[in-house]
């Protein structure tokens, strides 16, 4: 039963042997017996005609003469053939026989018109004499030996048939092997290798036919895949190192970034999410706790003019060196975080009362003045701190910062380097603050402020030799001093626009007064913002080339701010101006960080003596000591001086009589509008009043 | 019953026409019968090539045509691939051309007589129907004979050796033969 087992190729095989022997074997007795069917007919039919055509010519001189025994003894002789059933001879012309046979009583009688019966053969034979037809010869034959015959042949062409399918089967049965042998040996080797895995295993070649190149294929593939599974192998082991050494870098990252998402990048304190998340949290416990809390906010002093004049690098070294002082000053329950820029917050508690705030805000004042040595300077700054305390300042985290940074501006506006605590007035100076913020920017929109213009006359003899642009905004309700909206302007970024505005309207004004060119010099304030830019001189040579004004009348007045070390980019700017011919004045001399190297540097032509040592002039001797000194030092240094905010006669006396150039001041003149300028002084210009 | 027969034959061997003719009378058929046999004979014996060189088949009758012109009827019709020409001779001297010449029974002395004898390739018959013995003698190679109600064939083969010439098997199945003469 094995052998008709389903789907087997040993099945397969026997069976399309044996079906292809059948179909042979089956085709060539078809073949054969057809052939021998039909050519046996037809030889049967030929010998018929045969026999008929020597009756006939034996007939011949039988029925010349009439003979009829002669006739009769001749068709007699078909008595030997047994397949011959019935003869006749027909004389020409004749329907009855002339003479005729029959091999016994049921044999049919023949007339000249007898067709063929099924199942025999008839063939007519003429009786010639020398050509001339002297009659017929009919013979007829019975089949039925042939058939008998016939069918005798095909039963043993089946058997014969039969017993080659048989054989063939058997042979087939024992043939098979040759080729499901090596394929069951090959399969073995599959199974055997996929239970192992072991690709080192090898088919065995058993013939060196189509199976056996098919085993020698199999085999080189195996080594194919032996060689790529060590090759994966190794690609493996490589890939899961990689894998490790990933994952390490990405724990890392991850690190990272957490240590990111929650601490500053620059300094490493936690950030403002960070503190955000503390304060709330501390919120939480000091309310259930009944606590109070205390959140500091510091900004640095100018932090900005650190920045702007000695780079960034340094401003950012200083903050973390800051960070470092703060960190180690504060308790491990404090938190400490940087907010973003020069802005620091400290939470203090639990427990922390107005006390303890005011305690640790001295301390970090006092740390933070003490100067850093950076770059081989040593740094002086100060930070003005807001003090807001839990919960009598605010009950959330976002209100308590947000009135610590008030508390913060309100150390700044009262003189910086110092600390203040809350109150609630001071919501509404910086509710304040934001509306004029909103009305400066609308002022400039609109082009309310107005340039008034204060004159600048020579010491000596008090002849006009300049004027002073002064912006003013005289708004219909309220007067804003420069001194309340300049600075906001700087805080708010318009403080360029409103230089650019000041200076090309001051150029526009006086050249319409003058009716051309003054014969006078123009002195305008640049903000230190100006100097930010990289452009400022090709913006002071536009609005000359668009107004007409002669650059050698245009004096710029900068701070000395500007005076600080390494910032080259102002003294580049300073040199550009210069080579327009436009002239420049320190303004304010006096009241800052100066160094009288960089003085010598820059291409500075004049000084401004700020108002504060003019107006102590004949009271303090100090301030007298010190205006001395300064004018000494500009005529040393072949600068020219201008002493601003002089009021009184012996303030003019001092000044001349130390040697000062030009004065300015209530005495001689208020700032004026255009107006007023052009009918009180132009027509003086040069003139003593 | 001869009447018959001899109708019988007639119409066998002579076609419609003859059968037709053959109301006119018995002895009439008789000799068309014969004349039938004659004509038969002829085309039953191997001939030379030189027999079928000449124009006719010349078959003549000896004195007289003792058929009644039942030969003359089958004039025209092939023997030895030549038509047959039938015509009556008065002595043997006459015969040289005949290849065929007929001698009635009452005849044959005379023909004997005068000299006759068998030429080369000349088939000489007798016709004995009408003899009492029916002896040829020798003198001729076949002779006509009666066997009761029928005609048969006596074949002399040492006369036929003589003339050169051979009968087919068939006739010689069909005759008597004898061996006489010289």
């Amino acid at each position: 039963m094995t052998y008709f087992r389903p789907r087997s190729i040993r099945t397969t095989l026997i069976a399309l042997l044996v079906l292809a022997s059948t179909f042979s074997v089956g085709l060539a007795t078809a073949g054969f017996l057809v052939v021998d069917w039909l050519s046996l007919r037809r030889v049967l039919a030929e010998q018929l005609e045969v026999q008929a055509g020597i009756a006939a010519a034996n007939l011949v001189a039988a029925l010349a003469f009439g003979d009829r025994e002669a006739a009769a003894a001749t068709l007699d002789s078909f008595a030997h053939e047994t397949d011959i059933l019935a003869a006749a001879l027909f004389a020409e012309g004749s329907a009855e026989p002339f003479v005729s046979y029959r091999r016994d009583p049921t044999a049919p009688d023949l007339s000249r018109t007898t067709a063929p019966p099924e199942g025999a053969l008839l063939a007519r034979r003429p009786v010639l004499l020398e050509g001339e037809r002297l009659g017929e010869v009919v013979v007829l034959s019975d089949l039925s030996p042939w058939r008998d015959r016939q069918e005798a042949l095909i039963q043993t062409a089946l058997l014969l048939a039969a017993a080659t399918v048989g054989l063939a089967f058997l042979l087939a049965a024992r043939l098979q092997g040759l080729v499901t042998r090596p394929i069951e040996a090959l399969s073995a080797t599959v199974r055997e290798i996929l239970a192992k895995g072991d690709y080192r295993l090898r088919a065995p070649k058993v013939s060196e036919d189509e199976l056996g190149r098919l085993v020698d294929a199999f085999n080189a593939m195996l080594d194919q895949i032996e060689w790529r599974d060590r090759q994966l192998s190794a690609a493996r082991e490589e890939l899961e190192a990689k894998v490790q050494e990933r994952t390490a870098e990405l724990v890392e990252l991850t690190r990272m970034l957490e240590h990111q998402a929650f601490h500053d990048e620059l300094t490493g304190l936690a950030n403002r999410a960070t503190f955000d998340d503390h304060l709330r949290l501390a919120i939480h416990q000091a309310e259930r706790r009944g606590e109070s809390l205390a959140v500091l906010f510091l900004d640095l002093d100018r932090f900005k003019l650190i920045n702007d004049t000695l780079g960034h690098r340094t401003g950012d070294r200083l903050l973390r060196a800051l960070a470092e002082r703060l960190s180690g000053a504060l308790r491990e329950s404090d938190t400490l975080a940087r907010l973003g820029g020069d802005e620091f917050a400290v939470l203090l508690g639990p427990g922390a009362g107005a006390q303890t705030a005011t305690e640790v805000a001295r301390k970090l004042l006092a740390l933070v003045s003490q100067p850093f040595p950076l770059d081989g300077h040593q740094l002086q700054v100060t930070a003005s701190i807001g003090i807001c305390l839990f919960p009598e300042d605010g009950r959330d985290a976002e209100t308590l910062l947000r009135h610590a940074d008030t508390a913060m501006y309100q150390a700044k506006e009262r003189g910086k380097n110092r600390f203040t605590f809350f109150a609630a007035e001071m919501n509404r100076r910086a509710q304040e603050r934001l509306r004029l913020e909103s009305r400066l920017r609308q002022a400039l929109a609109e082009g309310r402020f107005r340039v008034h213009y204060q004159p600048r006359l020579a010491a000596h003899d008090l002849t006009l030799v300049g004027v002073e642009a002064l912006v003013r905004w005289p708004a219909e309700e309220e007067a804003f001093a420069p001194e309340t909206f300049v600075p906001l302007a700087e805080e708010c970024g318009l403080i360029s626009q409103l230089d650019d505005w000041v200076l090309e309207t001051a150029c526009r004004e006086l050249l319409e007064a003058c009716g051309g060119p003054p014969p006078f010099r123009l002195a305008v304030n640049f903000s230190m913002a100006q100097f930010i830019r990289g452009d400022l001189d090709r913006q002071v040579a536009e609005v000359l080339a668009r107004t007409g004004f002669p650059a050698d009348r245009l004096e710029i007045e900068i701070t000395e701010s500007l005076f600080g070390p390494g910032d080259r980019e102002a003294e580049r700017l300073l040199r550009a101006l210069r080579r327009l011919g436009v002239a420049i004045s320190v303004d304010d001399f006096g009241t800052a960080y100066s160094s009288l190297s960089r003085l010598k540097q820059l291409p500075v032509q004049t000084l401004k003596i700020d108002r504060s040592f003019v107006r102590d002039l004949g009271r303090d001797p100090e301030d007298e000591a010190l205006v001395r000194a300064i004018l000494a030092m500009a005529e040393s240094l072949g600068l020219k001086s201008v002493a601003e905010g002089i009021e009184c006669e012996a303030q003019l006396a001092f000044i001349r009589r130390h040697g000062c150039t030009a004065v300015q001041g209530f005495l001689f003149s208020p700032p004026l509008p255009i107006a007023e300028l052009a009918a009180r002084w132009l027509a003086t210009a040069g003139r003593a009043p | 019953m001869r009447r018959l027969w001899a109708l019988a034959l007639a119409a066998l061997l002579t076609g419609p026409g003859l059968e037709r003719s053959a109301a006119a009378g018995e002895v009439r058929e008789l000799d068309r019968v014969r004349a039938a046999f004659v004509y038969h004979l002829a085309k039953l014996i191997h001939w030379p090539a030189e027999a079928r060189s000449t124009k006719a088949f010349r078959a003549c009758l000896y004195r007289r045509d003792f058929l009644g012109g039942a030969l003359t009827e089958l004039q025209g019709r092939p023997v030895a691939g030549r038509p047959l020409t039938v015509e009556v001779i008065a002595a043997p001297e006459d015969a040289a051309g005949c290849r065929l010449v007929l001698v009635a029974g009452a005849d044959l002395a005379t023909w004997r007589g005068a000299g006759g004898a068998g030429a080369r390739h000349r088939l000489v018959v007798a016709d004995l129907t009408e003899a009492p013995a029916g002896e040829s003698d020798g003198a001729a190679a076949v002779a006509l004979v009666r066997r009761g109600d029928r005609l048969g064939l006596v074949i002399n083969r040492r006369a036929l050796a003589r003339a050169g010439l051979t009968a087919s098997s068939e006739l010689l199945k069909l005759a008597h033969l004898v061996e006489e003469g010289p």
